[in-house]
């Protein structure tokens, strides 16, 4: 007995390096598998609040300039005809006297902090609960998409970029319309993976790469980037790299996808069984 | 004593910021990162005990973590750089039994050779850089790429090591 607790006591730095590991692995695979840990929450507002406490990365007279601008942006947007939903689907119909309704708001935001260089990244936003954004909300910029709104604080909110190893996007070819997933392999930032786009569609590389609409979140349209190598022709699935049109390492002003639909079409979805 | 423990501990929370504040956000070539914070874990004086290394490797960590907002990852990869610091100091030390050996500073080239300090750097930032890139990859679909990383960021940070103590000149202190 007085043998093995000296073994222990002469080797108790292994046992603590083994403890501290486990409990430094629990909190990392805790954190990545619950996304709604409340230590990420904390970490979200504390970090949230010391970035905005000091006027960080933006000068104040840009900043005034920058927000009419966006708000200017967000209010276009939302006129443009992928933010309405077509009501009237016949000529002869008269059940109503507006041809489209508003679908998408957008919400202008900007990001305060991120990081693209992990396997799965994570950005911060300036608006949070108290703005209207709701866990679940796409995020785009002018140039592209970059993300979908995890957790939401007062004001700040953290959103799950599409360099983000279990982001799964669904965007159609510009030129064919034929419909895809594209997914991040956790390698270059300015390159994803398109797949299920069937080998028998013609497609050519520098092809324009746009969301389908096929999904609540994100508006069809948007702009996701360029087919830039095509490979698996002999299979029955093409397995296309696309070059992102955003350079996530300069994103500063985006825009949180409010759908105004969104509960009506999963109560649909529910009802019919389909989440 | 008092002055070098008031000396790590200003070393450790400069470190620390300035990793997690500034470096963070800092973007290298090749998607490389550049690790400065493992460098307070490295100049820890040689006589501080196992238990104290790693634990303040895995506060140092977990600090890092909560700035970065990847809980675990840095306290894992450093816990285990810590380990490695002890384990690599006691087969030293086995070595050198019957020496005349001095363990009473900082283990700086002036203490150790350069050519002691290097191999103890390089053994201490790889496996640190080589945790870290797996525990974040945690696949080995690409295993490339975290071990492109890992001797890319490694170089990067044994030359800020290098820098540190030749520019900085950390003296050699008694615990």
């Amino acid at each position: 007995m007085k043998a093995i607790f000296q073994l222990l006591k002469r080797n108790f730095y292994v046992l603590l390096f083994l403890v501290l590991e486990a409990v430094a692995l629990t909190l990392y695979f805790h954190y990545h598998q619950q996304q709604q840990s409340r230590l990420y929450g904390f970490c979200t507002g504390l970090k949230g609040a010391f970035l905005s406490s000091g006027e960080y990365r933006t000068r104040a007279e840009l900043r005034l300039e920058n927000q009419r601008l966006q708000r200017e942006n967000a209010r276009l947007r939302a006129g443009l005809e992928t933010s309405y939903l077509q009501t009237v689907h016949f000529q002869d119909s008269t059940t109503t006297d507006s041809l489209y309704r508003q679908m998408y708001v957008f919400l202008p935001a900007r990001i305060i902090d991120g990081h693209i260089n992990h396997a799965d990244n994570y950005f911060l936003l300036d608006v949070g609960r108290e703005e209207g954004i709701e866990p679940g909300m796409a995020v785009i910029s002018p140039n592209g998409i970059i993300g979908i709104v995890d957790k939401v604080s007062q004001h700040f909110s953290s959103v799950i970029s599409v360099l983000h190893r279990q982001s799964m996007v669904s965007v159609r070819l510009a030129a064919t319309g034929y419909s895809g997933s594209l997914t991040w392999q956790g390698v270059r930032c300015d390159e994803a993976l398109l797949s299920d786009i069937p080998s028998h569609v013609p497609v050519r590389v520098g092809d324009k790469v746009v969301t389908s609409g096929l999904s609540v979140v994100y508006p069809g349209g948007i702009p996701v980037g360029f087919v830039s190598e095509i490979s698996g022709k002999e299979d029955d699935f093409y397995s296309l790299k696309v070059q992102f049109s955003e350079d996530y390492r300069r994103i500063d002003q985006v825009y949180v996808v409010k759908n105004l639909y969104k509960e009506d079409i999963n109560a649909c979805k529910q009802a019919s069984g389909k989440i | 004593m008092q002055t070098s423990i008031w000396k790590n501990l200003i070393r450790f929370v400069f470190l620390i910021l300035l990793q997690g504040m500034v470096l963070e956000h800092i973007d290298l070539p090749g998607n490389l990162h550049c690790m400065v914070y493992p460098i307070a874990i490295l100049l820890l004086p040689l006589q501080t005990s196992a238990v104290v290394v790693l634990l303040s490797a895995f506060t140092a960590g977990l600090c890092v973590d909560l700035l970065c907002q990847v809980p675990g990852l840095n306290a894992a990869a450093a816990t285990c750089m810590a380990f490695v610091r002890v384990v690599y100091m006691r087969l030293k030390n086995r070595h050198d039994t019957g020496r005349d050996n001095d363990l009473s500073g900082t283990p700086l080239p002036s203490q150790m050779g350069w050519g002691g300090f290097v191999s103890y750097t390089l053994w201490c930032v790889f496996l640190f850089h080589l945790s870290y890139f797996m525990i974040d990859a945690f696949s080995l679909k690409n295993i490339l790429y975290p071990l492109y990383l890992t001797v890319g960021s490694s170089l990067v940070c044994i030359l800020c090591v290098v820098l540190t103590v030749t520019v900085f000149k950390p003296k050699t202190n008694t615990r």
